[in-house]
């Protein structure tokens, strides 16, 4: 089973969680063992099933699903190992096969352990089964502990999986394993909805009560079933009165992928949990990172941040000799970025932990986004610039709402020069300075203030536009020809240097003539690799004989726009779940003229068009004028907000029908 | 008689001063249009014995430039059969001065199990250079111990695009007196053979020098067809403790045979279910047919490679019992089946992959397989199954395993057999459409495919794998018309003869039909419109076209009243050596149908008529470009 919410729940972006806790472990051993206690009988016992379950079909939730959860269950307690105390979880899955797509799916179970430093996860006691119906008898098969293999995936990860014997359609299939953890504040999210359809999930919690501790539900928006919080009494002679938590949701439909959208990990139905402190009475009081104060905090002690910062003093010559003459704060700034982002290449790793030191980083080149962006953060802080570190999380790593470090993954810097906030990053060679990675434009973030940390939004900036400027002229002997000249910037420069860094300009040529449905005879960039330049050109000269300019009789049919046409409707699905996130606002213009020889006529000119998005969301302009023997084209597609939620779905989809439906309408000349 | 002691040899290789790998050096010619220049590539097969093996090698190279870092990745597979007993590395700075060394602990160590499903014991050393002072250069030095032998890797001086070879050479040595099987392809000169004085050993050694980067150019097929390769193979061998010969075929397919001998016994209640199952069939095909359905029904593959694991099969009871296998076990389980109901059944090796058809060469016995089917020899009728595949029609092997040889391993020994070939006028796609226009140019279109052969091959995968919503919506991708709406999607797969996909599919198409003022626009081609090849200039090598097909399409279109036709394309019609093409429509009433038919040819054709192929592709997609103009009368 590859489900992704359940190897998130075992795949903990493993270093990340030890900068967190190590340092936590050996104070708070002892301490927090707890008996396992819960009144209530576990909602699902291991080999008891249910006959309808084997008769069943399909779910009511999903006509065409290929499996649903009959339920899942998750238990979390304390427990004491070896003089220390860890973090156990009881996990336990039902699932009915539907149909043999699913089969692969389900029958192979793999489970991600961290085990890398002192502190390590291990997965254990695990039960496997599947029930077939066979002549109207149930047929139960169990998997042999010898089928689980457990291996080395790299250097912090072990791969644990199984196969379940005798899975095919129509089968029941379940399966049980414990994961102990030594990570023991550090409560994983659960999901009660996943990518198939859930009929019942539940989750209980036994936590002492010397730790203080928050639940967050979030997601789609399920009722719970069971929602529930009390105490209890203290177990045994060391334990601790415990608050025990338990929760259930019913019926959830399965969550698919959508495109332009963050992650579905977003809009999951689940319950997060955080934990404030841990006080035991008489010997201890520790503040976790629940509050930004306390995050605040936690980077200050930190080597790989504060710590970090405070070795950069090598760079100060260099900054120096950087910013002199320069008088503008702003030129400054991107003057360093673009410096730091030259000299520097990202190994495209971004957990919050550094592994080399800052001198190390700089002499090899090389480094992790927090390694750089603490390096060009110091380096602008030598500038006199008023900089700090901006903690944030990846688009496709959810939105880091809360102050809890668990869930960010990566560090900007940011800056306020003339009362404006910047933010910047040097990881990407290709980038304008300013314009951060779009997968990093992820709203909620954490500027770094020591004690004065605190969430700060991170917008995409605007001015992210593609225009195209053609003159083309039509030809007697049947062709069109001429100049197209395409201006990229804001994010769209990004994208492209991006594109172009990778692809040889003949190759590119060849993309616009299979794209143009014609030739392609001159290719020239402009600012290709002027990075502080605000824009940079693509410049073509185009011939064209057929696709969008067909000769029939005395008719000429031309589509204008050319290859300059929205190349599809994105939506194609004819409803959305999760809002739709689109990563910038962006604009499309082209302004065409095509120049016509005498002795034609226009015969049929499109009609203008323009469309608005409600609340200003966004527009379609179209304008088909004929001046002489000149005809004059202009398009312009803008999408000015980024989130649109799915009561506006229907709305989007529209605008893109329009745009393809009027881009495609021909004019026509007549031979007189 | 040149004779070269080739201890000297080894000294020269391990003396680190021998090989500054200075830039400068690098001959002019070798930095054109190159990235990365291998400076040297030295591969030392030494064979003990039958089961006993050393394999050292030396890569060094020169990266010019980022993109030519790729090549400078080392990535090697080991294994408890293939153990790497040593491996070390060193950074050079364009002068040749030694920057960093690399211990076996500096290189990553990750599983070589690829995807979720498959299990096994390989592993992987790695290394992905990142240093970003071009030019540097890296050299790679490993040893692995073959403890068992059936295969040798390839010799292939030449592996990237755009990267020039110094030097690279290849030495095998042996015992006198042990056969070894070798063949070379695409080499201009002989290996060297010499022996040596102090044992008497033989040793080969293949040399290729100063060849200048090359770029791969679209359509040249495997790279086996134009690219130098040097193959050895064992003749005697022991592999897992078991030896064995491939003297000839006749002897290999008796040691995989002997290998997996009793391993197609079934349970007594698994033999009774079979005999239920195949009651009153009339034929074995019949029953055959039945046994396969019952097959795919229950099982599901998983691939697992562990030791002689990975040419022995898991018995068949335990397959039946586990639900799953990998190619060897359900291939296995498939035939024991069959045996139970009494129909033949051989156990086949075979490399599959579509690229890979002449892998498997008559006059060179070796270990060129790497998957297992399952052969019914009726009667005149040879019958192959692919028993991996839950969904495959019965019999139908597609483009992974078709039109090759096969090794079927029997009691007497092994026998070299061709499996299916589909040819022309099996690989069909026909496709009967109905579209009718209304006058704000909506369509409303129902689509009656028809496909067999390889081109079902492709259309097959799109309909299993998915549930049916995500069919629908890679259905919306695949087809070229900006937007439309799938009201029904349904297909079934024919059973009897030879199979074949038909499908129906309903569609709305809101904005078919381009509309202006007092005109309608009508693509013509509904949804089957050629590419044009990628453009080749100056080429070098021939170019492969793989598969023969035949296309036919006929769309008829229900116009909406009051327009009548204003313009409508020529019929076209192109006869080339790469195939044929015709297209016209027929204008009644109405009524417009566009008939399109496309036969191509398949086969390997010479580097200059590229440019006729590459203007056959384009005068096509402009045909199928052709809109029909319809206008409404003042």
């Amino acid at each position: 089973m590859y489900d992704t919410t359940l190897m998130h729940e075992l795949n903990p972006m493993c270093m990340k969680l030890e900068f967190n806790r190590a340092r936590y472990l050996f104070t708070l051993a002892l301490v927090l063992t707890v008996m396992k206690t819960w009144a209530q009988k576990e909602p699902m016992k291991f080999g008891e099933i249910d006959a309808e379950h084997l008769k069943m079909t399909s779910t009511p939730l999903d006509s065409s699903a290929d499996a649903v959860y009959l339920g899942c269950y998750g238990f979390t307690h304390y427990e004491s190992r070896a003089e220390q105390t860890i973090l156990v979880t009881d996990y336990h899955f039902r699932v009915k096969i539907l149909k043999s797509t699913a089969v692969d799916e389900f029958a192979t179970v793999a489970l991600q352990e961290y085990v890398g430093g002192n502190t390590t996860e291990e997965v254990g006691n695990i039960k496997a089964a599947s029930y077939n119906l066979e002549n109207g008898e149930v047929v139960t098969q169990k998997m042999n502990k010898d089928a689980v293999m457990e291996e080395r995936l790299n250097k912090r990860t072990n791969l644990v999986r199984f196969n379940i014997p005798g899975v095919k359609e129509g089968s029941v299939i379940e399966f049980t394993y414990t994961l102990r953890s030594d990570f023991i504040f550090s409560l994983r999210t659960w999901y009660f909805q996943k990518k198939h359809p859930v009929m019942a999930s539940e989750y209980r919690i036994v936590i002492p009560n010397v730790i203080k501790w928050q639940y967050y539900p979030k997601g789609a928006n399920y009722p719970f079933a069971v929602r529930e919080l009390k105490t209890d009494g203290p177990v045994g002679s060391l334990g601790w009165p415990t608050s025990n938590g338990r929760w259930v949701k019913e019926n959830l439909e399965g969550m698919k992928d959508e495109p332009f959208l963050t992650t579905t990990t977003n809009y999951l139905s689940r319950i997060e949990f955080d934990i404030f402190s841990i006080n035991v009475p008489g010997r201890m009081t520790q503040n976790m990172s629940a509050s930004w104060e306390n995050v605040g905090k936690r980077l200050m002690e930190e080597e790989d941040f504060e710590g970090y910062l405070k070795k950069c003093d090598f760079l100060k010559p260099k900054v120096d000799s950087l910013v002199a003459g320069l008088t503008n704060d702003l030129d400054k700034a991107k003057a360093i970025n673009l410096y730091v982002q030259n000299r520097l290449t990202w190994n495209e790793e971004h957990y919050l932990l550094t592994k080399n030191e800052p001198r190390t980083v700089w002499m090899v080149k090389k480094g992790s986004a927090q390694e750089i962006n603490l390096l060009m953060c110091a380096a602008m802080r030598f500038a006199s610039l008023n900089v700090y570190p901006v903690i944030t999380s990846t688009r496709s790593n959810g939105y880091f709402e809360r102050p809890d470090l668990n869930q960010a993954d990566y560090v900007l810097v940011g800056a306020v020069i003339n009362e404006t906030t910047h933010f910047f990053d040097a990881t990407r060679p290709y980038a304008t300075p300013g314009y951060i990675p779009s997968d990093c434009v992820n709203y909620f973030a954490a500027k770094y203030l020591g004690l004065q940390t605190m969430p700060v939004i991170v917008k995409p900036q605007p001015g992210s536009k593609q225009s195209a400027f053609a003159i083309l002229n039509l030809r007697d002997d049947s062709h069109l020809e001429g100049n197209i000249t395409t201006t990229y910037s804001g994010y769209l420069a990004n994208q492209f240097r991006s594109k172009m860094k990778d692809t040889e300009s003949n190759d590119r040529k060849t993309e616009i003539e299979e794209e143009l449905n014609g030739e392609v005879s001159e290719y020239a960039t402009e600012f290709l690799d002027s990075l502080l330049s605000p824009a940079v050109k693509e410049k073509i000269k185009v011939d064209v004989s057929s696709g969008d300019l067909n000769i029939v009789g005395d008719l000429i049919y031309i589509t204008p726009l050319l290859h300059m046409k929205e190349a599809e409707n994105p939506f194609l699905r004819e409803t959305r779940v999760c809002p739709v996130e689109f990563p910038y606002p962006f604009e499309h213009t082209a302004t065409i003229t095509i120049n016509y020889p005498e002795g034609f006529t226009p015969n049929e000119i499109p009609k203008p068009a323009i469309i608005k998005l409600p609340e200003n969301g966004g527009q379609f302009m179209y304008q088909v004028q004929n001046f002489g023997n000149t005809i004059q084209v202009m398009s312009s597609v803008s999408i000015k907000k980024t989130d649109f939620n799915p009561e506006e779905y229907t709305y989007l989809r529209q605008l893109y029908d329009l745009i393809l439906q009027k881009q495609a309408e021909p004019v026509v000349l007549k031979k007189s | 008689m040149k004779s070269i002691h080739f201890f000297l040899i080894w000294l020269l290789v391990y003396s680190p001063s021998a090989f500054a790998y200075k830039v400068a050096d690098i001959p002019g010619p070798l930095k054109e249009n190159a990235h990365a220049v291998v400076r040297r590539d030295y591969t030392l097969l030494h064979i003990n014995s039958p089961s006993s093996a050393t394999l050292k090698a030396v890569f060094a190279i020169t990266v010019l430039d980022k993109k030519g870092e790729e090549a400078a990745r080392f990535s090697r597979y080991y294994s408890p059969q293939q153990t790497m007993a040593a491996l070390t590395g060193k950074v050079y700075d364009a002068m040749g001065v030694l920057l960093t060394t690399l211990k076996m602990k500096d290189f990553g160590d990750v599983s070589a199990v690829d995807a979720i499903y498959s299990f096994g014991e390989s592993r992987v050393k790695f290394f992905n250079p990142a240093y970003t002072n071009f030019p540097y250069t890296i050299e790679f030095s490993f040893e692995q111990t073959y403890n068992g032998i059936i295969a040798f890797p390839n010799w292939t001086p030449v592996n990237f695009d755009e990267i020039s070879v110094e030097k690279s050479e290849f030495v095998v040595i042996h015992p006198k007196g042990m056969s070894l099987r070798m063949r070379q392809l695409n080499l201009a000169s002989e290996a060297e053979v010499t022996q040596s004085y102090q044992d008497g050993t033989i040793q080969h050694r293949w040399l290729a020098e100063n060849v200048p980067a090359f770029k791969s150019e679209p359509l040249s097929g495997d790279k086996r067809r134009y690219l130098p390769l040097v193959e050895v193979s064992p003749v005697a061998f022991e592999y897992g403790k078991v030896p064995g010969s491939m003297e000839n075929w006749n002897e290999f397919g008796k040691w995989i045979y002997q290998l997996n001998v009793g391993r197609d016994q079934l349970p007594p209640e698994a033999v009774a279910e079979v005999l239920k199952l195949v009651e009153g069939a009339a034929s074995d095909e019949e029953k055959a047919r039945r046994i396969y359905a019952y097959m795919q029904s229950r099982s599901r593959y998983v691939s697992i490679q562990f030791g002689i694991g990975g040419f022995q099969s898991f018995p068949a009871e335990e397959t039946h019992r586990l639900g799953y296998g990998d190619c060897k076990a359900l291939t296995m389980y498939t035939k024991s089946l069959m045996q139970a109901a009494g129909v033949d059944a051989i156990y086949a090796v075979v490399y599959a992959g579509p690229r890979a058809k002449f892998y498997t060469d008559p006059a060179f016995p070796s270990q060129a397989f790497n998957h297992v089917i399952l052969c019914l020899p009726f009667d005149g009728d040879t019958t192959w199954l692919e028993c991996t595949s839950r969904d495959m029609p019965f019999g139908f092997l597609g483009d992974f395993t078709d039109d090759r040889y096969a090794l079927l391993a029997t009691e007497n020994g092994g026998k070299l057999v061709k499996t299916t070939r589909y040819d022309q006028p099996d690989n069909l796609r026909a496709l009967r459409a109905e579209v009718t226009i209304s006058p704000v140019g909506a369509g409303d279109a129902l689509l009656n495919y028809h496909w067999s052969g390889l081109q079902m091959d492709n259309r097959l995968s799109s309909v299993w794998f998915r549930s049916q919503t995500e069919h629908r919506n890679q259905l919306i991708k695949s087809f070229p018309i900006p937007k439309f709406e799938l009201k029904e999607v349904d297909h079934s797969i024919r059973q009897v003869g030879a199979p074949a996909l038909d499908e129906r599919i309903h569609l709305l198409l809101p904005s078919y039909a381009a509309v202006t003022g007092k005109r309608l626009f009508i693509p013509l081609n509904l949804e089957n419109r050629m590419t044009t090849p990628p453009v080749s200039k100056d080429r070098k090598n021939g170019f492969e076209l793989a598969m023969a097909w035949v296309d036919r399409d006929t769309v008829v279109y229900h116009l909406p009243e009051g327009y009548q036709v204003e313009a409508q394309p020529a019929p076209v019609r192109i006869e080339t050596p790469f195939g044929h093409y015709s297209s016209h429509v027929l204008v009644e009433g109405n009524t417009v149908t566009y008939l399109r038919e496309v036969t191509a040819s398949d086969g390997y054709f010479p580097a200059d008529q590229y440019e006729a192929f590459f203007q056959f592709r384009k005068q096509m997609a402009d045909a199928d470009a052709a809109k029909l103009v319809l206008v409404k009368p003042e």
